[in-house]
């Protein structure tokens, strides 16, 4: 490969996609490592999804569908990074982060940063 | 399993246990889980923000004062100690790897963010720095150190993003 090209290719890796401003983020977390975060948005129709991103909140990695009617002001990963739970006014989910798949649904949360919790060993979801 | 402790608005959970506080409560008290049987009640001010070590054996909440509670569980009885002390309210408090104890306060229309790392095996600061963001939202770790979520500012706007302190 010529010189030339290498350098575009790195350039390219390194460019940050101009995709306008970042979204309205109602909740955010950081996975356990670091290295992936999820951010809590609602999209144009008013319905609200999860991205999970790890270089760009634009360019989600995934990209969970939600059941949330109320701002979601929750939202944390497992130890494991495996599960994602939030939480709003009356909800609380957790989903799968590799696919979305809802694991469990309660109704009656209050909500609130710092509302929900994992167990180390993610056996259990703790929710005020 | 139902916990009832009126008031209480913060959990936060390790492998066998469940801390529950909250603003509007002097202590914070320890549950069984999954039994929910309550192991005792601690003295830690209104706690903003709640954490757990892995283990269980750290309990860490942090006040409007900008104090950060520390309590060693393993300790008979529970120690206490003064964990961090930001200038203004702790909006977030995290065990990380090392062990080490993280606690934040975020920007507000005067203040910038600040964020105090400390490890817990030498008792000293790692870390005690303002960090410029226009909002904070979440620490974690990464194998470079310290990650931060947020949102910072620059001549070509405000981006959204995972950055070192």
């Amino acid at each position: 490969m010529p010189r030339w090209a290498l350098l575009a290719l790195l350039g390219c890796a390194c460019v940050r996609p101009q995709l306008g401003p970042p979204p309205q983020v109602e909740a955010a977390a950081l996975s356990p490592l670091g290295g992936l975060a999820a951010i809590a948005v609602v999209r144009a129709d008013g319905l609200r999804e999860i991205r999970l991103w790890s270089r760009w909140p634009e360019v989600p990695d995934a990209t969970l569908p939600t059941l949330h009617r109320s701002p979601i002001d929750a939202l944390l990963f497992s130890p494991s990074g495996a599960l994602i739970a939030s939480a709003g006014l009356g909800e609380l989910l957790v989903q799968r982060a590799s696919d979305g798949v809802i694991v469990r649904a309660e109704p009656g949360a209050p909500g609130g940063e710092g509302s929900i919790a994992f167990s180390s060993d993610a056996h259990f979801v703790v929710s005020t | 399993m139902p916990i009832d402790q009126p008031s209480a608005t913060r959990v936060a959970a390790a492998l066998d246990k469940v801390a529950v506080g909250g603003p509007q409560l002097d202590k914070t008290c320890l549950y069984d889980l999954p039994s929910g049987i309550v192991q005792g009640c601690y003295q830690t001010g209104g706690a903003r923000c709640l954490a757990l070590e892995g283990s269980g054996r750290f309990l860490a909440a942090g006040r409007a004062d900008g104090q950060v509670a520390l309590l060693d569980l393993r300790a008979q009885p529970p120690a206490a100690y003064a964990g961090a002390q930001l200038a203004g309210p702790v909006d977030l408090v995290d065990f990380l790897p090392g062990p080490r104890l993280v606690a934040a306060q975020r920007p507000t229309g005067t203040d910038p963010a600040y964020v105090q790392l400390v490890r817990l095996d030498r008792g000293s600061d790692e870390l005690a720095r303002h960090i410029e963001v226009r909002r904070l939202f979440a620490l974690g770790w990464r194998r470079a150190g310290l990650a931060l979520l947020g949102e910072r500012c620059g001549e070509d706007g405000c981006r959204l993003g995972i950055f070192g302190p």
